[in-house]
């Protein structure tokens, strides 16, 4: 089903929308509809979630890479209190997210630094019954539209992670700044000044497994993108002709496929075996940041050689592949903004 | 359900492994000036030790399957430089139970059987075999004529599998010969002395009107036995998972008297170079670990994958050469000293990426799968 809508519907509309530096009509309401986020919020979990969700989000980076980054954020932030949250937290905080009505919400984890020349992590202090939060977290996707947020800071004990609404007096989004790759996701920094939250805020998770399942995430969507590259390019390489022969048949160009294909393997299954831990182990530091810096390389060296095996077809923008290379580029270095 | 768990019987037999490998680690060096010795059979610290593979052999219904698990123990062995207990691995086992009827294989089957397909003039294109078996009809005997080269274990195998093209009134085209150890007309040369992995031997064979009887014609289907070789192309890179993993965990203790660790979280702005770049290194090993596994995966369950054995074998052969070569780089000029094994490993590396078919091969291979390419249109 999500191949399907990748194909059919994320696909087509993925130059429209980055482009447009927003998504088309409907298209928000139809990957909400592949029911990824509500499975989560309602607590009706299959037997391996995460490897699941993997899966899904790998499918939708194959279509657009936004449209994936979009549904994984909302998906973060309700993975993390559907698994982690107080009886009262998933009360609060998931009904909303498993009706048929899109909702968005976000991870706010990389502090916003130097972009600001601030450079200052994120504190929570406790205030009253409750914290006070600042900071600034950087590049937050759909930030505009997302209604609450999970936010990482650090405490006198270590770091935590807290829920606030992004009406909470002092929480300011800034304007979405025009980036690199995957402009429909209109990515924006949120301010947080002197943010007064309620200690049912603090939610009883590590911000490690945070992390680690926003790199799982990360490292899905960009196999999703290589791959959409690499099955691009494998039909183009048998059409080209140059001196007579298909470029295909010249090992300089073979071979460069083959290593997309070894490439595209090696993400997807590291990507899965840091999923499965997930869904088996409170973390899975050293397997998800592995497979998100394999993917993160990787990711960017397929993207980068499909526009080289296109030429200057590879450089306008009619054809996906410069937008394929900005998005792969753009997703290696994001880090702690979705999940899965 | 997928499952990247291993058992317990799993854990029990790698553990036993690695302890083995460590035991072993004190030899690691006595080959290198000395390259002629061939390995004992057994070192003193392996007596009173469990033989892994017999564990593995009698417990494999408790592993997570023992072609998988095979793989993990050659990686042991790679990791100690060479192995405690040795057992070998010849592809010319493998082709006589392929190719050989049950009575060919009940003759050889304890016997070490090296597997003769490369000439001087061509590894990688067995079509370019110039060996010839010419058939003599008044004798009913093989006469094996030619030279073969760069063959593991050409002094210590009882036997070879000759790759030849036979010369005979109805039969044409590329086979299997078993030429025992003593057959007339057959001899080993001179060992090579080469870069690394001096404790395997290797060297060329003679054959020279070399006369063998009828019965050592293993006829069975080429293209299935040259198929099947697919089969030992991730253990080579399993391999070079245990000599990288023994350069990069060396790399790391040395990192570390400098305040150097792993460092999952660290920013790019802000990361050493040193943990940077034995970051990415580790990605690039369980990259490679990933896929071994995944190919033995599907070959214990579905037999041996098209292409999955060549990605791992690409993948092992790359991580040798850039692991060992950035490990050196980041000790500096400490890691040339021959007090440490990193410099051999360093030598050792460099012939996974060439053995058991180059990365080249592996990537035409590859190519000519995914483009669904003859071998004539690419090549």
């Amino acid at each position: 089903m999500a191949a399907n809508f990748a194909r059919q519907a994320a696909a087509p509309g993925a130059r429209q929308a980055d482009e447009a530096g927003e998504f088309p009509s409907g298209a928000l309401e139809a990957v909400w509809k592949l029911g990824l986020v509500q499975t989560v919020a309602s607590g009706d979990l299959p037997e391996q979630p995460t490897v699941l969700n993997a899966l899904v989000l790998e499918e939708l980076g194959h279509g657009d890479a936004a449209l994936a980054m979009a549904l994984a954020a909302s998906l973060g932030f309700v993975k993390a209190i559907a698994e982690n949250g107080s009886w009262a937290q998933k009360r609060a905080h998931l009904p909303a997210f498993a009706a048929d009505e899109p909702r968005w919400a976000a991870i706010a984890h990389t502090d916003a630094g130097w972009l600001r020349g601030a450079g200052k992590a994120t504190r929570a202090e406790k205030a009253g019954g409750g914290w006070r939060i600042d900071g600034a977290k950087a590049l937050i996707p759909l930030a505009g539209r997302c209604e609450r947020f999970l936010v990482t800071a650090a405490t006198s004990d270590g770091q935590s992670a807290f829920v606030v609404a992004a009406s909470a007096p002092g929480l300011r989004v800034a304007p979405a700044m025009g980036t690199l790759g995957m402009r429909a996701l209109q990515m924006a920094d949120v301010a947080f000044e002197g943010v007064i939250v309620d200690e049912d805020a603090r939610l009883a998770i590590a911000p490690r497994r945070i992390v680690d399942s926003s790199r799982v995430a990360l490292s899905a969507i960009l196999a999703g993108v290589a791959r959409a590259v690499y099955e691009y390019s494998l039909p183009y390489t048998k059409q080209r002709i140059v001196h007579g022969e298909a470029i295909a048949r010249k090992q300089a160009v073979a071979f460069k496929l083959a290593d997309m294909h070894i490439a595209v393997q090696a993400m997807r299954w590291m990507g899965l075996r840091a999923a499965a831990e997930l869904d088996a182990c409170p973390t899975s530091t050293r397997n998800a940041r592995l497979a998100q810096r394999y993917a993160a390389e990787h990711g960017l060296k397929v993207a980068d050689e499909g526009v080289q095996v296109f030429g200057g077809y590879g450089f306008v923008r009619d054809l996906p592949l410069e937008m394929w290379y900005r998005n792969a580029r753009s997703l290696s270095v994001l880090d702690g903004c979705v999940g899965v | 359900m997928i499952s990247f768990a291993f058992t317990a019987r799993d854990q029990e037999i790698l553990d036993e492994a690695r302890a083995q490998a460590r035991m072993a680690t004190r030899y690691a060096r006595d080959f290198e000036h000395d390259e002629d010795r061939l390995p004992p059979r057994e070192y003193p610290e392996a007596l009173g030790r469990p033989d892994t593979r017999a564990c593995l052999k009698r417990h494999a219904d408790e592993t997570s399957g023992a072609k998988i698990l095979h793989a993990l123990l050659y990686l042991e062995d790679w990791r100690g430089g060479l192995p405690l207990r040795e057992f070998r691995y010849s592809l010319g086992n493998t082709a006589l139970k392929i190719a050989g009827t049950p009575a060919q294989y009940e003759r050889w089957a304890d016997k070490t059987i090296a597997i003769g397909i490369t000439e001087p003039v061509g590894g990688s294109d067995p079509a370019s075999t110039r060996t010839t078996a010419t058939w003599d009809a008044a004798t009913n005997e093989w006469a094996i004529d030619g030279e073969k080269t760069f063959i593991t274990y050409a002094e210590s195998c009882d036997a070879v599998l000759v790759l030849a093209r036979m010369k005979h009134p109805e039969r044409s085209g590329l086979s299997l010969f078993m030429v025992e150890k003593g057959a007339p007309g057959f001899s080993v040369g001179k060992q090579f002395r080469k870069l690394g992995i001096r404790f395997e031997d290797t060297a060329p064979l003679s054959f020279v009107n070399c006369r063998i009887q009828a019965f050592n014609h293993i006829d069975g289907d080429l293209k299935q036995t040259l198929q099947s070789f697919s089969e030992s192309r991730p253990v080579v890179a399993a391999y070079a998972l245990g000599v990288t993993r023994a350069a990069m965990d060396f790399t790391w203790a040395r990192l570390a008297e400098f305040g150097v660790t792993p460092d999952y979280d660290g920013a790019p702005t802000t990361l050493s170079a040193a943990a940077d770049r034995m970051l990415s290194l580790e990605a690039e090993w369980e990259a490679a670990w990933i896929t071994v596994l995944r190919a033995k995966w599907i070959e214990q369950n579905e037999g041996p994958g098209k292409i999955e054995s060549s990605v791992a074998k690409a993948m092992g052969g790359a991580l040798a050469r850039k692991a060992t070569q950035t490990c050196i780089e980041i000790l500096g000029a400490s890691g040339l000293s021959d007090e440490h094994l990193i410099e051999k490993h360093f030598r050792d590396a460099r012939i996974f990426d060439i053995y058991e078919g180059t990365g080249e091969i592996q990537r035409l291979i590859i190519a000519r799968e995914i483009l669904d390419y003859s071998p004539k249109e690419l090549n």
